[in-house]
């Protein structure tokens, strides 16, 4: 697929990007009736500066994907038509914890035009969307005695994943770190919601991706 | 940024090398110096274009008046305008008139080294080429008037000559006899010898009716006339500027330094040029590339490996540290550090080669941010690559970049079943050579040595075409001599010679080497840096001519092929003065000074690399007017 890259042009808009609050929809303006890119990065990269990456990444393809798909590392491509943004209201986010920006486009045979965001002080093309999650580390007891009421460390802490963590979650957002040594905490153990490490010192959660907080 | 070179580039170098030679072997005992300030002033535009000419001529009499040779341009087509032109080039300044007064003034100043400041010798440059009639030589008189009134010197304290370079070529004879009858004024008219009273007048129609094709001959008897002018000997000086028209015959001997450089020059690309490699087509399928290419066994790229190594290898967990990966079940008894790689990491959900990528990602990381790192070993990696493929290879490399690159991306992935620690390191070893990133550092450095090759290559392919633009010397003496002496120099030298060629890698050190490979010719025998007549008296020996070389160059100096450069209808009068320009102390001047007449003058020039003979003649009215 050919695709091109365009300077800004007023005729084709596409800005002011937000998250509806309270929903998981993305929203923007755009030049009415016309077709729009949405591009998920890591968070706080904007799409604008990695733009030609992208037209080459999406040059390999025949053609522009209709749901969220990962064209390289970390960068996530739609493309959310003129009905489908009327029918939906904007766009479901792929993920949070990410950024997003919006392109304008016009589809051709054979290939496509992004256009170039305006630079505005007010709105922007551009959002960040940060995300908390809830991780609970406690150290794993069994209890015994008599009436079982003792509770005896069994050497082992435990890992708790808050719900919805694993929506959008990439291998190492989080790490856990245990005196100077730090492991990465994969989507199989955040959709797993508990694991466990064998230690005596309790385990340190930390995130790695700006844009996820760990509460 | 595109390099060029040419065989005459190389001809240059070695005519500069031998000249400067030629200067060093002079010792302590320089020439004779000019005795006065003097200041050359070119009268129009045809006049400057030999100022390059002349003032190299100068210069190699006077080289350390290089900064107190003057020369000014001067134009009067909108009023009068000065430039300044800079020594040995045609390049020049504006000047203004307080300028030019000031440039005059310096020269009478302390930091010159003249030795006599009672005198300027005003030496006038004019050349007819363009005129359309004696009109247009007549309207440089008052220029001539102006420039000495804005000068400002009494005429006591003033010297002048006007150089006339007559254009006499077929076309332009009508207009030359004009000027000729305008310049025979300078007998009758009081007002014409107030402007200028020595007049040098060189026409490029010799006396034997040869015409020539420049004006190369002309300035280098300037050159002469103005060494001999400007001279303590007042016997010299009193015949030179005795208020009359004067024109002149020159001979001039040197070593053919340009002739000798081309056979030299010409014998050295020869024998280089079967030195250049060729590029085997099947480089690609060689089962030694991998290896040539950095890459181990395995696939992964050497300095890689050597940084992980160094860097990432003790990042790797102990068996006890492994006991602090995730497991699914709070389970105790299993014991990590005995699984497979498989295994521990489907055991750890995936945390075991995520941790893995994590540290190949924060190297990367490093990497990126370190420009250092890429440089140094982007750098080690283009010396690799010169040491073991040639400029060809490199070049045929670098244009089948995706082959080169499919090969660098094929890192095999250590076996999963080995134990988790015993397989980290293959592991992490493939994980970086991997990265595409860290691969470009390394494409990126292959492609940068072929383009440096490929210049390198082009120049060198350029430089021998550029053989067939210059013609051969004919003369078979010297050819002989010469390629012989080359020929010998490459049979003591030519391994050393092919070996350090062959490790040049851009154009340029080729330009370099090949200077230097020049100078170490020159240097390899004393017949290069001979003087003149020893390199002569060598070379006709060496032909069993058995001629001597001091008579030889006796008669070319003064022979019957000496000409006049004037042609007058009436013989021209006993001469004013006969000059030999030389380095006195030397064999030839011993046989010059038995053999010539006794009122011969020598001028000590300093150099044997050449010998000028001058004769200077009074030219009579009679031989100046004639049909117009």
């Amino acid at each position: 697929m050919k695709v091109e890259y365009c300077p800004n042009d007023p005729a084709h808009f596409a800005t002011n990007l937000r998250r509806a609050p309270g929903t998981r929809t993305l929203q923007w303006d755009n030049t009415g009736g016309h077709d729009v890119i949405l591009v998920q990065t890591p968070f706080e990269c904007n799409a604008v500066d990695i733009i030609q990456d992208i037209c080459a990444e999406l040059e390999k393809r025949e053609d522009l994907p209709q749901k969220f798909t990962e064209i390289s590392a970390g960068i996530w491509v739609r493309l959310v038509t003129a009905s489908d943004k009327a029918k939906m209201g904007g766009c479901t986010m792929n993920a949070e914890a990410c950024s997003y920006t919006v392109f304008a486009c016009t589809l051709e045979e054979g290939g496509c035009i992004l256009y170039e965001p305006q630079k505005q002080a007010m709105i922007s093309p551009h959002c960040n969307i940060p995300k908390e999650v809830q991780v609970r580390v406690t150290e794993d007891v069994v209890m015994k005695g008599v009436f079982r009421k003792k509770a005896v460390p069994t050497g082992f802490y435990t890992i708790s994943f808050g719900e919805g963590i694993a929506e959008g979650y990439m291998d190492g957002d989080l790490v856990y770190k245990i005196c100077d040594f730090s492991i990465p905490i994969t989507k199989k153990m955040v959709e797993r919601r508990t694991v466990y490490v064998k230690t005596p010192i309790r385990p340190e959660i930390l995130s790695t991706n700006k844009g996820m907080e760990v509460k | 940024m595109s390099t060029t070179l040419t065989m005459q580039n190389l001809i240059q170098h070695f005519e500069d090398r031998v000249r400067l030679l030629d200067r060093m072997n002079l010792g302590e005992a320089t020439g004779k110096e000019p005795h006065y300030p003097q200041l050359v002033i070119y009268l129009g535009k045809n006049a400057s274009q030999v100022h390059e000419g002349l003032s190299n001529c100068l210069l190699q009499l006077w080289p350390q008046y290089a900064n107190e040779l003057k020369f000014v341009y001067v134009d009067h087509d909108n009023g009068l305008s000065f430039r300044e032109m800079i020594c040995g080039t045609q390049e020049s300044q504006e000047l203004s008139q307080e300028a030019l007064q000031e440039l005059v003034s310096a020269m009478f100043g302390t930091k010159m080294h003249f030795a006599d400041r009672s005198k300027l010798m005003l030496y006038y440059l004019l050349d007819t080429t363009s005129m359309t009639g004696s009109e247009d030589f007549e309207a440089w008189l008052p220029v001539m008037r102006s420039i000495k009134e804005l000068l400002g010197l009494e005429s006591s304290s003033m010297m002048e000559m006007l150089f006339l370079l007559l254009n006499e070529n077929i076309t332009r004879q009508k207009i030359a006899a004009q000027i000729r009858n305008s310049l025979s004024k300078f007998y009758t008219e009081a007002d014409f010898r107030n402007v200028v009273s020595n007049v040098m007048l060189l026409s490029n129609r010799r006396s034997d009716n040869a015409i020539l094709e420049d004006w190369v001959v002309g300035y280098q008897i300037v050159s002469a006339v103005i060494a001999l002018s400007n001279n303590s000997d007042a016997r010299v000086t009193g015949s030179i500027f005795s208020g009359c028209v004067m024109t002149a015959s020159y001979a001039r001997e040197e070593k053919p330094i340009a002739k000798i450089g081309n056979i030299v020059v010409r014998n050295m690309l020869n024998k280089m040029s079967d030195n250049v490699p060729q590029v085997s087509t099947e480089l690609l399928d060689d089962s030694q590339l991998p290896d040539k290419l950095g890459l181990t066994k395995n696939g992964t790229f050497r300095m890689l490996d050597q940084y992980a190594e160094k860097n990432l290898f003790p990042m790797l967990p102990t068996e006890d540290k492994l006991e602090l990966f995730p497991r699914a079940m709070a389970d105790d008894d299993i014991i990590m550090s005995a699984m497979s790689a498989r295994a521990f990491d489907e055991y750890t959900m995936g945390a075991w080669n995520q941790y893995l990528s994590m540290i190949a990602g924060k190297a990367r990381e490093k990497v990126e941010l370190n420009s250092a790192i890429r440089q140094s070993w982007s750098d080690e990696y283009k010396k690799a690559l010169v040491s073991v493929f040639n400029k060809e290879e490199i070049i045929y490399l670098a244009n089948h970049i995706s082959d080169v690159r499919g090969m660098m991306r094929k890192a095999k992935s250590p076996s999963q079943d080995d134990p988790v620690l015993s397989c980290a390191k293959g592991q992490l070893l493939y994980n970086l050579s991997g990265d595409a990133k860290l691969i470009d550092i390394f494409i990126e450095a292959l492609q940068s040595q072929g383009a440096v090759a490929q210049e390198f290559t082009d120049v060198w392919n350029s430089l021998l075409k550029s053989r067939r633009q210059i013609h051969e010397v004919r003369d078979l003496n010297m050819t002989t001599f010469y390629e012989r002496k080359v020929r010998d120099y490459f049979d003591h030298q030519g391994m050393e010679v092919k070996n350090a060629f062959l490790k040049i890698n851009d154009a340029e050190s080729l330009i370099q080497f090949l200077k230097d490979v020049i100078n170490s010719i020159i240097d390899s025998d004393e017949s290069f840096s001979a003087a003149f007549e020893e390199e002569l008296e060598k070379r006709l020996n060496e032909d069993a001519m058995g001629a001597d070389a001091r008579k030889y160059i006796r008669q070319k100096l003064t022979g019957n092929d000496v000409h006049t450069y004037l042609q007058t209808n009436f013989s021209l009068d006993e001469p004013r003065l006969s000059a030999i320009l030389l380095k006195v102390d030397t064999p030839l001047y011993g046989n010059l000074i038995n053999n010539l007449a006794p009122d011969t003058y020598y001028y000590n020039t300093g150099s044997g690399s050449a010998a000028e003979a001058l004769v200077i003649y009074q030219v009579g009215k009679t031989n100046l007017v004639g049909g117009v």
